[in-house]
């Protein structure tokens, strides 16, 4: 008797060991929010479900995931991999990175495994952020919008009807939301800050400028390009003198601006759209009383939408694990699973589907708003190394010209002469 | 038995026994020497090394290219400003710290009610992550009613402020932070060192008919100067390296007003990506260090050699 359990139990070991001698080990590097890691628990519950439901339907498969920094550290952390030899099989990447690491040879191209039906599921310009020499690279599965949030209800306490369209007609209602006791607009200004850049850049790219030249030159300083930008410059400097907007804004970032939205003392603030659920959960009243409108803008033009979001990467070299790890990115970012995520984490979708079939994103009023942005005029930031120091050098002068201390042109060649001499060294390697 | 082992230990040829000492010595130290030699000598030499190439995550590859990076740092246009806020900052922090520290160690080395309780208390901000503090104050002197700065002035009838708007203002906010968070540290390093100062100093002062202010400043502070000195270079090493509470509180701003040399540090290595010029910062923090330490130590074997004389 006891020899038969022996024997049923080595059996038994035999097959364990056996099944897991066969299943493919998957190492995923992701940031935390975007796994079942994530401080946010809805979110993380949602990837925890995710996850399992992948693992039961395929049982050979097994998943590891290890969390990636979402900013530089992130990238830092991949080239790192890259040159030890140690890289995951899935990243997610943001899709600023994606030149940089095709570079490096961390992504693997994905044309032989997604189907072409299935890209054409997505916005042209989504697609165009991921690929490189022709190939796709990664798989997009949100993006960030940033606008002008206000309440509908302060809206119409101030009397308007409507969010004014044009700079001039934005200005002009300031005068009324401040008899209001209210400040009309925050936009974050903080110095050597990505989203203060990307704030800028809307209406930079609206006015028709330009940041690099087709071979990745920075060329904002020059021309018509120095013309536009010392017109961004100039409308910041503008409203704070006007006082339209607080001086302080050089000091805030999007979460410094929020609580000024919550106390009612700002009328409109920028703000990424991938913020919207943290602001709805931190005043549930938002849920009822939330819009966004585009940034008003003058000479008749419209605002151009900045596109950017994290995206599943490939970037397992051996075939079987490739097979393994293609699975699961499929898997995550398929139609159905990709608009939970998106409804979840209250993140702008990219899959034209999942605007046309999930009830949140196709009925809510915001989102709607977000959807008429999204159909609208939509630009990637350069996939150039010098983009970094670019962002920076035009955020750096924001105080300058806020302040007075810098006319809108002086900042502008400034700005330029620190990205010229970056760009230089940076050619003479 | 024990005459036999006696007998073995002086037959054991005196060279030899030193040699074994040595060894042995050599056999037990080795593995700690080598792994702080592991953890601090090889990455500064490492970053030494990477100053010296233009390394940048935004290009493929790198290359040697001499003392660029150097000559980059000392032409670079915002030298001197990061340079004097840098001095601001961390000569402030260092004497209030250290000042601070003294005071509450001497009222802590008082028999109190209450004294552990108390010490626990003092320890605190120690305790939390630097981050966490920096996060916390960023809400208090957040610019809006929800501040908690300007709901409590707005109490008293005073209107909301803009804290990190005004230079001067932020760099207060800053030193005022770190001073909060380093102070306890400083408590505990003076705190020990008063234990260890001997009674009997103070009981013959007492008989002479010293003051309390007199036997502070002719028994507690000489006696206390050694570790004054440490508290010192601690706080210097702390504040000049210190990123996360200036990073999260003032990230440098309004502009770079409050930008030290430690964010410049963080902006050029994980913003803009070069590495290289990152590393040189780097390399110039640990000469500063070094110049600063070695000063202290100098000073300290002077003033020991004015006390001997």
């Amino acid at each position: 008797m006891l020899l038969r359990k022996v024997a049923a139990l080595a059996a038994a070991l035999l097959v364990a060991g056996s099944t897991s001698a066969w299943a493919v080990d998957i190492t995923v590097l992701v940031p935390a929010v975007y796994s079942p890691s994530s401080g946010y628990a809805p979110g993380a519950d949602l990837h925890k479900q995710l996850y399992d439901q992948f693992q039961s339907a395929n049982p050979d498969i097994k998943i590891n995931y290890e969390l990636l920094d979402p900013g530089p550290q992130g990238l830092q952390k991949l080239l790192t991999a890259a040159s030890s030899n140690t890289l995951p099989d899935v990243a997610v990447v943001d899709g600023q990175w994606v030149a940089r690491l095709v570079q490096a040879g961390v992504l693997q191209p994905l044309d032989q495994y997604w189907p072409a039906a299935d890209q054409k599921d997505f916005h042209p310009a989504v697609l165009a952020a991921e690929t490189v020499n022709g190939k796709p690279y990664a798989i997009m599965f949100q993006t960030g919008m940033r606008g002008l949030l206000y309440r509908p209800s302060a809206l119409k306490a101030a009397g308007l009807s409507e969010f004014p369209k044009t700079y001039d007609a934005f200005v002009a209602a300031a005068a009324k939301i401040k008899d209001q006791g209210m400040i009309a607009e925050l936009v974050p200004a903080k110095a050597t800050d990505e989203p203060s850049t990307m704030h800028m850049l809307s209406i930079f790219w609206g006015l028709g400028g330009k940041l690099v030249d087709d071979q990745g030159k920075p060329v904002f300083a020059e021309d018509d390009n120095a013309t536009d930008l010392a017109k961004v410059y100039q409308m910041y400097h503008d409203l704070v003198a006007d006082g339209v907007m607080r001086q302080d804004v050089t000091t805030m970032d999007e979460t410094a601006i929020r609580p000024f939205f919550y106390s009612g003392e700002a009328f409109a603030v920028g703000q990424s759209s991938s913020g919207i659920r943290q602001m709805w959960a931190d005043v549930p009243d938002l849920q009822n009383d939330l819009a966004v409108a585009p940034y008003p803008m003058p000479d008749g033009k419209q605002p151009v939408t900045i596109l950017g979001g994290f995206a599943y990467g490939l970037t397992a070299k051996d075939p079987e694990k490739a097979k393994a790890a293609w699975k699961f990115i499929e898997f995550m970012d398929s139609p159905e699973n990709m608009g939970k995520l998106n409804e979840t984490l209250g993140q702008i979708p990219v899959r034209n589907s999942i605007w046309a079939n999930n009830q949140f994103f196709a009925t809510n009023p915001l989102m709607k708003t977000y959807k008429a942005m999204y159909d609208g005029q939509m630009q990637t930031r350069p996939a150039v190394p010098i983009y970094t120091t670019v962002s920076s050098a035009i955020s750096s002068q924001l105080a300058g010209v806020i302040s007075g201390q810098l006319t809108p042109d002086q900042a502008v060649k400034a700005a330029g002469d620190a990205a010229m001499a970056e760009y230089q060294r940076q050619t003479n390697r | 038995m024990t005459q036999n082992a006696a007998f073995a230990v002086e037959t054991v040829p005196a060279l030899r026994r030193s040699q074994f000492r040595i060894n042995g010595y050599f056999f037990f130290l080795a593995p700690g020497v080598l792994l702080v030699l592991a953890l601090t000598l090889f990455p500064a030499l490492y970053g030494i090394y990477i100053s010296l190439t233009n390394l940048n995550l935004g290009y493929a590859g790198s290359s040697f290219v001499g003392p660029e990076n150097y000559l980059r740092f000392f032409t670079w246009p915002d030298l001197s400003l990061v340079a004097r806020n840098t001095a601001v900052f961390v000569g402030t922090v260092v004497i209030l710290q250290v000042c601070f520290g003294l005071a509450i160690a001497i009222l802590l080395n008082q028999k109190l009610i209450g004294q552990q309780l108390l010490r626990s208390i003092t320890i605190l901000p120690w305790v939390l992550p630097s981050v966490v503090v920096g996060l916390v104050f960023a809400q208090i002197f957040g610019g809006s009613r929800l501040g908690i700065a300007n709901y409590l002035l707005s109490l008293v009838g005073i209107h909301q402020m803009s804290w990190f708007a005004e230079p001067a203002l932020a760099m207060a906010i800053l030193i005022a932070v770190s001073t909060w968070r380093g102070v306890p540290f400083a408590v505990i390093i003076l705190l020990g060192g008063l234990q260890t100062l001997p009674r009997d100093v103070y009981e013959a002062a007492a008989i002479d008919g010293a003051t309390a202010w007199q036997r502070f400043l002719f028994i507690t502070l000489p006696m206390l100067r050694p570790i004054i000195l440490i508290s010192i270079i601690m706080a210097t090493a702390g504040s000049l390296n210190s990123l996360d509470i200036p990073l999260a509180l003032t990230g440098g701003g309004p502009g770079n007003a409050t930008e030290i040399i430690s964010i410049s540090l963080y902006k050029q290595s994980f913003f803009q990506l070069d590495i290289s010029y990152g590393a040189t910062i780097g390399t110039m923090m640990l000469v500063a260090n070094i110049i600063l330490i070695t000063l202290y130590i100098t000073t300290l074997r002077t003033g020991r050699g004015a006390g001997n004389d």
